[in-house]
């Protein structure tokens, strides 16, 4: 049953990874491809890490896992915003 | 500033602890990194990350993880649908958060979950970059920026501009 | 199990290859750099799923410091390349 639950969420982890990626070439400006940086950040790591913690089944290894993912969103998150705000201020001055 | 100090040691030396999944030997390095680590967080400030209440997490926790689904589907159905589903606008967000360190991560948590980018925070207005901007974000943010004062003890500005 | 991890990394490969497509075509740096970005976050969960499928705890630190990496690069890039390499 675990083994079950662990594998529907690494699947679909990688599933909103690839929906990331699609999204990164789909999208029509860089604003909306900023969007799907941080979802497949968010989610697709997320889910693929949920689902990786649960089939090691270790709690020291699925703590540091978790912390992972915060690194990863926190550096997400930063770089985002840095990279929208740096477009946003060229925008409004020329 | 002492009290700081030790609260910032222990939850970083639990952290080395994870790290490194409980080595001893690595304790040679970590010991003193942690405590450098300790002091310099202090020095930099960050006040409002020493005022997390335990209370306020949960709630916090789960209103990110269910927002963050919820609007993903919804963000991936938009994005997968043979013509792309998007209006992509820019929207004013007045911030009802007063504490700098708070605003930083609610602007964090606006970039990270679906559907919504913090664009440029500015004084107490945040502009922000929407999927889809024909829908209100204001009731989503209110919820947000409520669970976020919860979950640092803080209140809200409540008087409206 | 096994197996399905083995499906997964592929998958994961496969968003790199994608992630690239954008980084090739820009147009702009912040084009490339949120591409990168990208990369480097879908090469964490490439690195994690590894880990396990080959039994390597060691490659989880390496994820971890990729993970760790990936903030300063985004730091350093829109302090400095953007200003400079923009169009």
């Amino acid at each position: 049953m675990i083994e079950v639950m662990a594998s529907l969420l690494t699947v679909s982890g990688v599933g909103f990874y690839l929906a990331g990626s699609i999204g990164l070439l789909r999208l029509p400006d860089l604003y909306s491809r900023l969007h799907a940086l941080t979802k497949a950040d968010n989610l697709g790591l997320g889910l693929l890490i949920a689902g990786l913690a649960l089939h090691t089944q270790d709690l020291l290894i699925a703590l540091k896992l978790v912390l992972i993912w915060l690194a990863v969103l926190a550096a997400s998150a930063a770089s985002a915003h840095l990279i929208a705000q740096h477009a946003r201020r060229r925008e409004t001055q020329s | 500033m002492v009290p700081g100090i030790l609260a910032r040691t222990a939850i970083l030396a639990l952290l080395w602890w994870i790290i490194t999944q409980g080595e001893v030997g690595a304790w040679l390095i970590g010991l003193p990194a942690v405590v450098l680590a300790a002091m310099a967080s202090v020095s930099f400030g960050g006040a409002a990350l020493s005022r997390v209440s335990l209370l306020g997490l949960p709630g916090f926790v789960a209103l990110f993880l269910r927002e963050s689904v919820r609007g993903e589907l919804d963000v991936a159905r938009r994005t997968l649908a043979p013509t792309l589903r998007i209006q992509p606008g820019f929207k004013n967000h007045r911030l009802q958060l007063n504490d700098p360190s708070a605003r930083i991560f609610l602007t964090n948590c606006i970039s990270l979950l679906p559907g919504t980018l913090a664009a440029r925070l500015d004084g107490d207005h945040v502009e922000i970059h929407l999927l889809d901007a024909s829908a209100d974000p204001e009731p989503d943010l209110r919820r947000l920026e409520q669970a976020i004062a919860r979950l640092f003890d803080l209140s809200l500005e409540t008087n409206d501009a | 199990m096994p197996e399905l991890l083995a499906v997964s990394a592929l998958g994961l490969m496969l968003s790199l290859f994608l992630g690239l497509l954008r980084v090739l075509r820009g147009p702009v740096a912040g084009d490339r750099l949120l591409a990168m970005q990208l990369i480097g976050s879908t090469g964490v969960g490439l690195l994690l799923l590894l880990s396990l499928l080959l039994d390597q705890t060691a490659l989880i630190d390496v994820a971890l410091v990729l993970a760790l990496l990936a903030a300063v690069a985004a730091a350093a890039f829109t302090g400095q390349e953007l200003e400079t390499r923009d169009d």
